[in-house]
């Protein structure tokens, strides 16, 4: 394991204190939970959405909490779900009487804590609703697509949801938003090397050097094939035909597009990718819109990239558009 | 009849097992999930035991305070369920100071019933409910039948290792494992084998010469 740690279990509070030290002046940790961040300008009467994962994902979740995305973020230990005392302490350090909408990842130790969450809020009279994000389509086929986890296409759901709220929107009119914007993204991602969880030191996997793992999940999850390294033009075909065959997108379709990279990937990478997505969406009367690259939603170093697409009516793309902005994101006014 | 002190005994053997066992289950988990298992459990059972073991409280309120800080300190999945498990038992047991084997059984089957409400599983999904579920039947049907609960507890482990060594023959449905799906068939759960260490403990210090639980 090479990594730049002091000990190990200090992974977690050291990484949140640094973030803390360099962007204090819009985020802090609430007063009562060191697991839980919020930004410092809450708006009063704004519908709060809160969010919330294992840490090891930088910048997801913690880094889409600022204006016009999420309020507050539960922080848990790395690939862990945070507490559901966490995430009611990030809830009650934002909320301001329009209610709270908890918006993550579909994984099981996220679902059960979130879910004990908004069942104490709620029974404390402060209404809260949850959506969780089933974007991979690799995780589990389209007849189970409920199964699905979550991954990179939360930023979508995270953006059109955040500007809903921001355009005070109630909280059953966020909730629309948000479970549109859901239903409305895929994902897929092809990964080339494990990760080192910094407890335990070495790789939970492995992937033989010249392979790569088609769907993998970024927690390491098994994937849908494993074989032979593809040029990248080959990985885009693979990444858009997974997810153009899970989807309707009529001709003439405008899609936001975000190309993820793992955290052991370089930038240039992402754009050689994105040069033959590109092509692929033109050729089949797919417009892209807003494009993204960059890392998004990690794996610690895990080399590897994903395509979120999501497909835009007139709704989304003027969500899509509206400023927004955190330490680690910016998306700007009619530009994505 | 036992008390706070049976709970701390308890849950410090419980603890030292776990210590014991830690890099099993972390290479368990790894081989069907991320690998953090024993981290979490060794965390969450150390955490606990240190903040109860100075507390001059009832044996609920001890649980109760054992739970919660378990919860805190190893929210994964499995985490979040022992810390419910531990919390719910000590619900169960409210502000007695005293309790009995029989009070001991209701609180385990509170426990495990906290842990099928929040974790939507069932026995047969291949979790820590199927070492469980024969523990919990073992020991009560032995104290239904008049056994002393030194004999109902070392009964129970021994059902707690059968049912561990059956869900080993099953496939995982839940949590990470799931993705794994039917190569999972074979591979011993790290959950099951968390629920065969607490029978376990109990049982070491139920079988203690001198030991206070029979």
């Amino acid at each position: 394991m090479k990594k730049f740690i002091n000990a190990a279990k200090d992974y977690v509070p050291e990484y949140l204190e640094g973030i803390i030290l360099a962007h204090g002046d819009r985020l802090a940790l609430a007063e009562d939970n060191g697991r839980a961040l919020v930004r410092r300008n809450p708006v009063p009467g704004k519908v709060a959405i809160v969010t919330g994962g294992g840490s090891g994902h930088l910048p997801l979740f913690l880094g889409y909490v600022g204006d016009g995305l999420a309020d507050a973020c539960a922080v848990g230990n790395v690939f862990a779900s945070p507490s559901y005392i966490s995430m009611v302490s990030a809830a009650k350090a934002v909320e301001s009487g329009a209610g709270v909408l908890y918006l993550f990842g579909n994984y099981g130790g996220d679902r059960m804590n979130f879910d004990m969450a908004a069942e104490e809020l709620n029974s404390e009279g402060v209404e809260t609703c949850q959506v969780w994000c089933t974007d991979d389509v690799a995780s589990a086929p389209k007849e189970k697509s409920e199964n699905r986890r979550g991954v990179a296409g939360i930023v979508f759901v995270y953006k059109a949801a955040g500007a809903a709220a921001a355009r005070m929107l109630p909280l059953a009119e966020v909730v629309r938003i948000a479970k549109k914007a859901n239903a409305h993204t895929r994902s897929m991602g092809v990964s080339m090397s494990a990760c080192t969880l910094p407890e335990i030191g070495k790789p939970s996997f492995t992937i033989d050097e010249g392979e790569m793992e088609v769907g993998m999940g970024i927690h390491g999850e098994p994937g849908v094939t494993r074989g032979k390294i593809m040029p990248a033009d080959e990985v885009a075909e693979i990444l858009v035909s997974n997810i153009t065959k899970d989807m309707e997108y009529p001709s003439g379709s405008r899609v936001a597009v975000l190309i993820n990279l793992l955290g052991g990937t370089c930038l240039e990478e992402g754009y050689i990718v994105y040069r033959k997505i590109h092509s692929l969406l033109l050729a089949l009367g797919i417009e892209p819109v807003g494009v993204r690259v960059g890392e998004y939603s990690t794996s610690m170093e895990m080399a590897g990239v994903s395509l979120s697409m999501m497909l835009l009516d007139d709704e989304l793309e003027s969500l899509l558009f509206d400023a927004a902005s955190t330490p680690f994101v910016v998306f700007e006014q009619n530009r994505g | 009849m036992y008390n706070s002190e049976t709970v701390k005994r308890t849950l410090r053997s419980i603890a030292g097992i776990i210590a014991e066992n830690s890099a099993f289950l972390s290479e368990l988990d790894a081989a069907m999930g991320d690998g953090d298992l024993g981290i979490h459990m060794y965390r969450g059972f150390e955490k606990s035991c240190d903040l109860v073991e100075n507390l001059d409280e009832s044996p609920g309120k001890l649980l109760n305070r054992a739970g919660a800080c378990f919860i805190e300190e190893a929210p994964s999945t499995l985490g979040t369920l022992m810390g419910l498990f531990i919390r719910a038992m000590g619900l169960e047991l409210g502000d007695k100071a005293n309790f009995s084997f029989e009070d001991f059984l209701n609180m385990a089957k509170r426990g495990y019933n906290e842990i099928i409400k929040r974790g939507k599983a069932a026995p047969g999904d291949k979790t820590i409910l199927d070492s469980l579920h024969p523990a919990i039947e073992a020991m009560q049907e032995a104290f239904s039948q008049g056994a002393p609960p030194k004999q109902c507890i070392a009964l129970g482990y021994e059902a707690s290792k059968d049912g561990l060594a059956y869900s080993t023959g099953l496939k995982a449905i839940h949590g990470r494992p799931a993705y794994f799906a039917e190569k999972t068939i074979g591979m011993q759960d790290g959950g099951a084998t968390v629920g065969m260490l607490l029978m376990e403990g109990l049982n070491e210090v139920a079988a203690i010469e001198g030991c206070d639980i029979e």
